[in-house]
C-alpha cells in the first residue's frame, strides 16, 4: 500500500495507538482494558506501521526482536508472582504500594500491574512476531 | 466485624510458609527459564545449560515434594490466597509427586542426549525454549487440582508438542503432526466440552470438590454420559485401542529426542489423567465405565502387541509397544483394586524410563545403521558391544523379563487380575506378552546380530552407515546408560518404587487426604 496519504499519516496514528494502548493498559484493573485488550491495539499500531513503511521499518522501530519482547513478557508474569513470598501470601497474591507523588497524592503500584503488562509485551511480541513473517513471506 | 468474616470466608487468612511453594517448582522453574532461554534464542551455546539447569531444578523441587508428601500427606497450594472451591489450586498427591518427579528426570536425560541429535538452527528456532514448556505442561497437568486447569495445561503441553513436532519443517514431518493435531484437537475438545457440561451438572470443577458433589448429584444418567466423554478425551491422549491412529502415524517422523520426550511423557498424561478422573471424580466408574477400560485395555494390548509384529520400521515398531504398555494402565484402572492401582502407577514409571530408552537407542541405531529399516539394519555388535548390551537390555524390560523392571508391575497386574476373576484381562496381558516378545525379540536378531542387512549370510559382517565417533556416542549414551543401570535397579530392587506406588495407590483410592490438603484443615465451607 504505496498511497502518500497512508504514509504521511501511519507514523503519527501509530504513535497515537501505542500511547492509546497505554492506556488502556493502565486503567484495565478497574476499568474496561488490561494487558491483552491493550497488547492487540499495540499490536495493530505496529500492523498500521508495516503495511505503510515496510517490515524492515518497524523491526528498526521495535529494536527487540518481537520474540525477545514476548518472552521478557513471559518472564514478568511469571515473576509477578514472586512478591508475595516475602509477604507470606500465596503465589500471584496482589500486592499494593502506594508510591508518593506529593501533594498528597498516591500513585497504586501493584502486582497485578506487573501481570498485566507482561501480558501486554507477550501479545505485542507474539502477535507482530507472527505478522511480519507473514508479510515478509510475501 | 462482618467484613472481616466475609473475608475468611472466601480468603485465607493465615501466613503461607515457604514449604508449600514446593508444590509450584515442577511448574515455574521451567516456565521462567523457558522465557529467559526464549529472549536468548540467539546465544545458542547458552540455551543447552539453561535448560538442563530447568530440569534440574524441577526434578529436585518435585523430589522434595515427594518426601513431603510421604511425611505429611498430600499438599496443596491455592492461588492468590482464596479457598479452594474458588481459587485456581494446585495439589499434589503421591502419585502426582512420582509422575512430576520421573517426568523431570526423563526430560533432564532427554535434554542430555539432545546436543547430539539437535542442530544449531533447530537451537535458535527454540528446541530447548519447547522442550522446557512442554515439560511446565506436563507437570502442571500432574499438579493441577481442578479439571478445567488439566485442560490448559494439556494446552500448553499440545501447543509445545507441535512446534517440537514440525521442527525442522520436513514433508514427512508435515505428514505427521497434520493427523497429531487433528486428532489431539478432537480429543481435547471433546474434553472441553465434557468439562462445560461437567460444570453445568455440579456447578464446580475442583476436583475436592467434585467427589461430594458427583456423589451427591441425582443427574446419574448425565454424568455416566460425561464419564464416557471423559474416557474417549484422554483415551485418544493416551493412545488406546480405537483411537491410536495418530501415535504411530507421527511418532516417528521428528527428531529422535522429540520421539522419546513424546513416548516418555505424553501419553502417561493421558493415563494420569484418566487415572485422576476415574478415582475422585467417578470413584465408582458410574456405570459401565470400568467394564469398558478392561475391553479398552485388553484390546490395545493385543492390538499394540500385532503392531510390534508387523512393522517393519523400529520406530513405528516401538510406538506400537508404547501403546501395548497403555493397555495395561489402563487394565489397572479396569480393575480399580488396591494392587492393581499400585501396579498402574509402577508400570506407568517403568514405561517412561523404558519408552524412552529404546527411542533414545533407536537414534543410536538409526544412525549406526543409516536407516531405520530393521530390513536394513544390522551387526550392531560387531560395532559396538555397549549399544547392543543396552538394547538387549530395554528389550527385556519391554518384554516384562527378569531382571529388568518391566516383570514386577506385570506380575503384580496378573496378581490383582486374578484376585478379583478377571481370567480374560490375564489372558490378554500374557498374550501381549507374548507378541511382544516375538516381535521385539526378532527385531533384535535381526539388528544385533545379523551381519548386514537382509540376506546376509551367516558368520559374514558388513559395516553400514557411519561410524560414530567417540565423543557424540558418549554424549548419545550417557543417559541411554542411566534409564539402563534405572531399569535394572528397579528389577533387582523393586521394593522403593513398589513402596512408593502402594502409597500412591492408597491415596487414589482413600481421597479424604486429598480434599482434606485442598481445602485446609478445617477451613471447608459449605
Amino acid at each position: 500500500m504505496n498511497t502518500i496519504i497512508l504514509r504521511t499519516i501511519a507514523p503519527a496514528l501509530t504513535a497515537l495507538m501505542i500511547i492509546f494502548s497505554l492506556f488502556v493498559l493502565l486503567r484495565g484493573h478497574n476499568e474496561p482494558g488490561g494487558g491483552f485488550i491493550g497488547g492487540l491495539i499495540a499490536a495493530s499500531a505496529m500492523a498500521l506501521y508495516g503495511i505503510s513503511s515496510g517490515v524492515q521499518a518497524v523491526r528498526r522501530a521495535l529494536y527487540f526482536h518481537p520474540v525477545t519482547m514476548g518472552g521478557f513478557g513471559v518472564l514478568m508474569a511469571a515473576c509477578s508472582g514472586i512478591p508475595s513470598y516475602i509477604n507470606n501470601v500465596p503465589f500471584l497474591s496482589g500486592i499494593w504500594w502506594k508510591v508518593p507523588l506529593g501533594d498528597g497524592e498516591y500513585f497504586d503500584l501493584s502486582t497485578p500491574m506487573i501481570f498485566d503488562i507482561g501480558v501486554w509485551f507477550v501479545v505485542v511480541g507474539a502477535i507482530t512476531a507472527i505478522m511480519l513473517t507473514l508479510e515478509e513471506a510475501d | 466485624m462482618a467484613d472481616q468474616n466475609l473475608i475468611s470466608e472466601a480468603m485465607r487468612t493465615t501466613p503461607t510458609l515457604l514449604a508449600e511453594w514446593k508444590i509450584l517448582t515442577p511448574m515455574l522453574a521451567p516456565l521462567v527459564l523457558a522465557a529467559v532461554s526464549l529472549m536468548l534464542r540467539q546465544k545458542d551455546r547458552w540455551q543447552f545449560h539453561i535448560a538442563v539447569t530447568a530440569a534440574l531444578i524441577a526434578m529436585i523441587g518435585s523430589g522434595f515434594l515427594l518426601f513431603d508428601i510421604i511425611i505429611d500427606g498430600p499438599q496443596s497450594l491455592v492461588m492468590s490466597g482464596w479457598l479452594a472451591p474458588f481459587g485456581i489450586a494446585f495439589t499434589a498427591d503421591s502419585l502426582s509427586a512420582i509422575f512430576a518427579f520421573v517426568a523431570s528426570l526423563v526430560t533432564l536425560l532427554i535434554i542430555l542426549y539432545s546436543p547430539a541429535d539437535v542442530d544449531k538452527a533447530a537451537t535458535k528456532s527454540g528446541y530447548y525454549t519447547l522442550i522446557m514448556m512442554l515439560l511446565v505442561g506436563v507437570n502442571g497437568s500432574f499438579m493441577t487440582g481442578d479439571i478445567f486447569n488439566l485442560y490448559v495445561w494439556f494446552e500448553v503441553m499440545l501447543i509445545s508438542s507441535f512446534g517440537l513436532l514440525i521442527l525442522g519443517g520436513k514433508k514427512i514431518q508435515l505428514d505427521g503432526a497434520v493427523k497429531y493435531a487433528f486428532l489431539n484437537l478432537l480429543g481435547t475438545t471433546f474434553f472441553l466440552i465434557a468439562t462445560g457440561l461437567l460444570y453445568g451438572v455440579t456447578g464446580t470443577l475442583n476436583f475436592a470438590d467434585l467427589f461430594a458433589k458427583v456423589a451427591a448429584s441425582e443427574a446419574t444418567g448425565t454424568l455416566a454420559t460425561l464419564s464416557i466423554l471423559f474416557l474417549f478425551a484422554f483415551g485418544i491422549k493416551a493412545a488406546a485401542f480405537p483411537m491410536y491412529f495418530w501415535l504411530p502415524a507421527a511418532y516417528h517422523t521428528p527428531r529422535v529426542a522429540v520421539s522419546a520426550i513424546f513416548a516418555g511423557l505424553l501419553t502417561k498424561v493421558g493415563v494420569y489423567a484418566l487415572i485422576r478422573i476415574f478415582t475422585i471424580v467417578f470413584p465408582d466408574g458410574n456405570g459401565a465405565a470400568f467394564e469398558l477400560f478392561g475391553v479398552i485395555g485388553g484390546l490395545t494390548i493385543i492390538i499394540g502387541g500385532l503392531g510390534v509384529i508387523a512393522q517393519t520400521e523400529l520406530r513405528r515398531m516401538l510406538a506400537y509397544l508404547l501403546m501395548s504398555g497403555v493397555g495395561i494402565m489402563m487394565i489397572g484402572i479396569s480393575i480399580h483394586t488396591q494392587l492393581s492401582l499400585m501396579a498402574t502407577v509402577q508400570y506407568t514409571v517403568h514405561s517412561m524410563l523404558m519408552m524412552t530408552g529404546l527411542y533414545l537407542l533407536s537414534g543410536v541405531i538409526g544412525r549406526m545403521a543409516g536407516s531405520f529399516e530393521i530390513a536394513k539394519i544390522g551387526g550392531i555388535v560387531m560395532q559396538n558391544h555397549f549399544v547392543a548390551i543396552a538394547y538387549f537390555g530395554l528389550a527385556l524390560a519391554a518384554m516384562g523379563l527378569p531382571p529388568f523392571s518391566g516383570l514386577w508391575p506385570k506380575y503384580m497386574m496378573l496378581m490383582a487380575a486374578f484376585e478379583q476373576g478377571y481370567y480374560w484381562l490375564i489372558a490378554a496381558i500374557l498374550t501381549g506378552s507374548l507378541l511382544t516378545i516375538i516381535g521385539v525379540g526378532r527385531a533384535s536378531i535381526q539388528m544385533i546380530w545379523r551381519g548386514g542387512g537382509v540376506n546376509t549370510p551367516d558368520g559374514q559382517y558388513e559395516a553400514r552407515g557411519k561410524r560414530l565417533e567417540g565423543k557424540q556416542l558418549r554424549i548419545m549414551m550417557l543417559p541411554i546408560s542411566i534409564i539402563f543401570v534405572l531399569t535394572l535397579w528397579l528389577g533387582i530392587s523393586p521394593n522403593t518404587l513398589i513402596r512408593q506406588s502402594d502409597l500412591a495407590a492408597y491415596d487414589l483410592l482413600n481421597v479424604e487426604q486429598y480434599i482434606e490438603a485442598t481445602f485446609g484443615k478445617g477451613e471447608h465451607i459449605e
